[in-house]
Formats: structure tokens, sequence, C-alpha cells
């Protein structure tokens, strides 16, 4: 790989560590999500950084361009993280569910008792 | 009405609720209560029903984060000058509240914490927690230069200005390292104090072995992000 190409990269992930951690400090993301980003472009860096891990993993996986391998990685990870988020959506969509019909339920006792003090005057 | 509140987080203490309530009106009559009682499946909440004790009933499970945080919004929303947190699973002995509460008074604080580390008596928890806590202090102390000896402990008192910066923001999983930064680096005056600690008395603690170094890493970060913020700085004398 060519250092040209390395240096891009690793300049290229440091940005996005930056806005992440940006991000983050002003709590637009939660901090159980940034913790998958970071590994993700934790796991990039390390691999660009390192010259010669870079080439054993390729020839070891059988990829012919040590790129193809970033790539490839950093896909799997891209889709661990969505997986995850996929989870999260299911769990949020059931407590907005679930809140939604208590709210029902105490809606009608709050009317209810309404209806009571007025017939009562 | 009091204008001291102790906020009871609880999720599934059935077994020990009970005799958590009475120990506290035993031990600290002066103090307002309130049951947050986190969506639990036993039978907390009959329970709560039944003995006519104040509580908050969540509608879904928050965690202890989350649970806690309601307290300080309800503390905050009712006037409150004084918030303690005591765990509804009996480990916290509420006879320590008035020393605290002195404490925070005299030594002009906003945060007394009960720490079990200081004179090192009752319950220690299990090495593998010590381990994680002497973990947090050497972190704290490295970015804060405070010395804290239990920063995970739950027997934490505040004043109103805490009470209205948790009620806005507190953190959602193992709130007490980061908490305690935060008020540290809003310029807050934090006091430990020791307390003895008693073992569980029923059922099961929702913080498990083996999530345990997910969330070092997880409060890590947090803590880390926490430092990066902007803080105001209160000059001496503003605000208390």
């Amino acid at each position: 790989m060519s250092n040209r190409l390395r240096i891009s990269i690793i300049l290229l992930l440091l940005i996005c560590a930056f806005l992440l951690v940006r991000q983050a400090k002003k709590k637009k993301v939660d901090i159980r999500y940034i913790l998958s980003w970071m590994l993700l472009i934790f796991v990039l860096f390390i691999l660009t950084l390192l010259p010669n891990t870079l080439e054993i993993l390729t020839l070891a996986l059988g990829i012919t361009l040590p790129i193809n391998l970033l790539f490839f990685f950093g896909s799997v990870l891209m889709l661990v993280i969505i997986y995850s988020l996929t989870i999260s959506v299911t769990k949020l969509n059931d407590e907005v569910k679930e809140l939604a019909q208590k709210l029902a339920i105490i809606e009608k006792k709050t009317r209810d008792t309404t209806e009571k003090d007025n017939e009562n005057e | 009405m009091s204008d001291k509140l102790i906020i009871i987080p609880a999720y599934n203490e059935g077994e020990s609720i009970c005799g958590t309530i009475s120990k506290i009106k035993e031990d600290a009559p002066d103090f307002d209560y309130i049951i947050i009682n986190d969506c639990s499946t036993d039978d907390t909440l009959q329970k709560c029903i039944s003995n006519g004790y104040n509580y908050l009933n969540l509608p879904i499970n928050l965690g202890i984060g989350g649970a806690v945080q309601t307290g300080y919004k309800y503390a905050a929303e009712n006037n409150y000058k004084i918030a303690v947190q005591v765990d509804g699973d009996g480990q916290h002995d509420p006879s320590f509240l008035s020393k605290m509460e002195e404490t925070l008074i005299k030594e002009n604080a906003d945060m007394v914490i009960g720490s079990r580390f200081i004179t090192k008596e009752g319950f220690q928890s299990t090495l593998a927690r010590r381990i994680g806590i002497g973990y947090f202090t050497k972190l704290i102390k490295l970015f804060t230069g405070e010395t804290i000896t239990d920063p995970t402990s739950g027997l934490r008192m505040v004043g109103r200005d805490l009470i209205e910066l948790f009620a806005i923001d507190y953190p959602r999983d193992y709130p007490e390292p980061e908490s305690l930064v935060k008020a540290i680096k809003n310029q807050r005056k934090v006091i430990e104090i020791p307390v003895i600690m008693k073992e569980r008395q029923g059922g099961q603690s929702s913080i498990r072995l083996k999530k345990s170094v997910y969330y070092m890493i997880k409060v890590s970060l947090a803590i880390v992000l926490e430092l990066l913020r902007k803080h105001k700085s209160f000059k001496n004398g503003e605000n208390k």
C-alpha cells in the first residue's frame, strides 16, 4: 500500500474521530453508540498504521489488495453497528407503544375523576 | 412536609423494601422519602400500595440512572433543598443521614458521599468490584486532582444546585462516577464521610459481572468526555 494512500486514510480517520468526539461532547450522540464507532475507527487506524499487520492479514485472507481488506473490515463493522441500531430501534418502538398505552389509561382515570368532581358540584 | 428528600430507586426489591422504609422512618423521620419503582416485575409495587408508601411508578424500565434522575426531577419540582439517595435493597443505613446532612451544611458542601473505604468497616463489596472501584478512584484523581475513595457509592447527598443540575442531566448507566466528575468539574465541593454498609438483604443487583468490563470502558470514556465539556465557573460566594 503506497505511503500516500496510507497517510490520506490516517488523516481521514483522525478527522472522523475528532468530529465524533465533538458530537459526543455536545451530547448529540449517546455514549453507548459512540463506543462502536470509535472501535471501527480504531480498528481501521491500527490496520493502516502497522504496515506488516495489513500485509499479513491480506495474504492470510486470500485478498489481493490491502485496501480491499480495509473495505471489508470496515463494511463488516458497519453491518454490526447497523444491526445493533436495529435492535435499539425495536426496543424504542416497544417502549413508545408501552408509554402510549399507559398514557391512554391514565388519561381516562383523570377524565373520570374530573367528571366525578363536576357532578358533585 | 420537610425540605429534605430521600430518593429510593427500586427494581424488584419486594423482599427488602418494607425493611428499608421502616428503618428510614425510624432513623431519619425528619426526611421525606420517595420510592421510584422502575417498572418492577415482582411485588414491589403491591408492597408500596398496600403499605401506603410514597412512590412514583415508572411506566417503562429506565435503569438506575433514569430512576434516580426521576427522583431528582421530583425533588427539583417540589422545592427540596437537600436530596439523598438510599438504595432500596437495605445496603445503606439511614442512621448516617443526619451526619451527612450535618457535614453538608457545616462544610458548605454541595455533595456528601458515604464511603465504605475510609475506615474500611462493614461490607466491603467483592474483590472484583473493589478493583473496579480502585480503578475509578485513580482515574478521577488523575483527571480532577480530587481523591474520592468510593466513587461508585450510591449513598450520596446533594444540595439544591446539584438537585437542579442532575434533574436536567444525569447518566443512564452506572451513573455514579460520571455524575461525580460532572459535579467536580462544575466547581462543586464534594466531601466524603465514612459509613458502614450492609450486604444486600434480598433480590438481585442490577449490575452483572460479565458486563463490568464493558461498563468500565464506557464510563471511562464518558468521564473523559465530561472533562472536555465547557463548564460554568462559579466565582466564590455565587450561587450558594
